[in-house]
């Protein structure tokens, strides 16, 4: 490293030395709370990704899983025959479709 | 039996630090170990530009949570303790500048409150001329502050400096020259 001779502090020189007051222990529980902030740093990650799985599979199950429900123009059972129906080559498409579509309510 | 404990742990290489911190496995533990090994060269470096305990304290816990977080992507192009020592230093620039955006004081004031700080009673424990010293150092603009603290203390070269602050080698230099005279000049009418 390049020296600097002229700006020489040696008179002063608190340089290699620690001139502010510290705990003693200091360096004995900086690591220890390091270690636990990272604990906890590691359990709210995990606990926010739990959070958002929940929420997602909710999301899911709320947006795309058939609910039985007497409002519902097409019920889970009445749904669940038609599907069937239709997977053992009983109905053809059409008579799927007009199957649901007769358990709809019409139009005004 | 805490000073065998940490007599062990001082035991361990750069190298052991690294080789399990390559290690996923080994990871925590390499990263504990460096913890304990640099801790104190990285605190008085940061306790030298912060001044204050609480915000050594602070930043130093903050910018190690960010290197456990990063350490995955860690590519060991550089030396461990020098990625490290850049993350902290960056860390410690960030909080002045929040301090001074939150305070929304004018730049030489966090340096005030820093000269405060040393004044109070068992806060600086070095000799008077050491004081007057590090005085002297605080009413230095941040930029000549750093880059003196940087050169001075932590022994960089120019060129570290400038990498490190993002500015030419030339700036560097010149803004050291700068500091330093200033620092002769109030050094010498005292």
């Amino acid at each position: 490293m390049e020296k600097d001779p002229q700006y020489d502090f040696s008179a002063f020189d608190g340089r290699r030395k620690k001139n502010f007051s510290l705990a003693s222990d200091y360096f004995d529980h900086l690591p220890i709370q390091i270690m636990v902030k990272r604990e906890v740093a590691q359990f709210k990650r995990n606990y926010w990704m739990g959070t958002a799985i929940a929420a997602g599979l909710l999301l899911f199950s709320l947006l795309y899983l058939p609910v039985s429900s007497n409002s519902s123009p097409i019920s889970y059972g009445e749904s669940q025959a038609a599907n069937e129906a239709f997977l053992n080559d009983e109905l053809t498409d059409e008579e799927v479709i007009e199957l649901y579509l007769s358990t709809m309510d019409p139009i005004n | 039996m805490r000073l065998r404990l940490k007599t062990n742990l001082l035991r361990y290489s750069e190298d052991d630090i690294v080789r399990l911190i390559r290690d996923a496995k080994m990871r925590s533990k390499g990263f504990s170990l460096f913890v304990y090994q640099y801790q104190e060269r990285l605190y008085w470096s940061m306790r030298r530009i912060l001044i204050v305990h609480e915000d050594t304290d602070d930043v130093l816990q903050e910018a190690l949570l960010k290197v456990w977080s990063k350490l995955e992507t860690f590519k060991f192009e550089s030396s461990i303790y020098t990625w490290v020592y850049r993350i902290c230093l960056n860390e410690a620039l960030s909080f002045l500048r929040r301090k001074r955006r939150v305070l929304f004081l004018p730049l030489l004031n966090v340096e005030k409150e820093m000269q405060q700080y040393i004044e109070q009673p068992g806060v600086f424990t070095g000799s008077e001329i050491e004081f007057k010293f590090q005085q002297a150092l605080l009413t230095l603009p941040e930029r000549q502050r750093l880059v003196f603290n940087l050169r001075y203390y932590d022994d960089l070269s120019f060129k570290e400096i400038a990498a490190f602050l993002k500015l030419s080698d030339g700036g560097v230099k010149s803004t050291y020259h700068i500091a330093a005279k200033k620092m002769k000049e109030i050094l010498a009418a005292d």
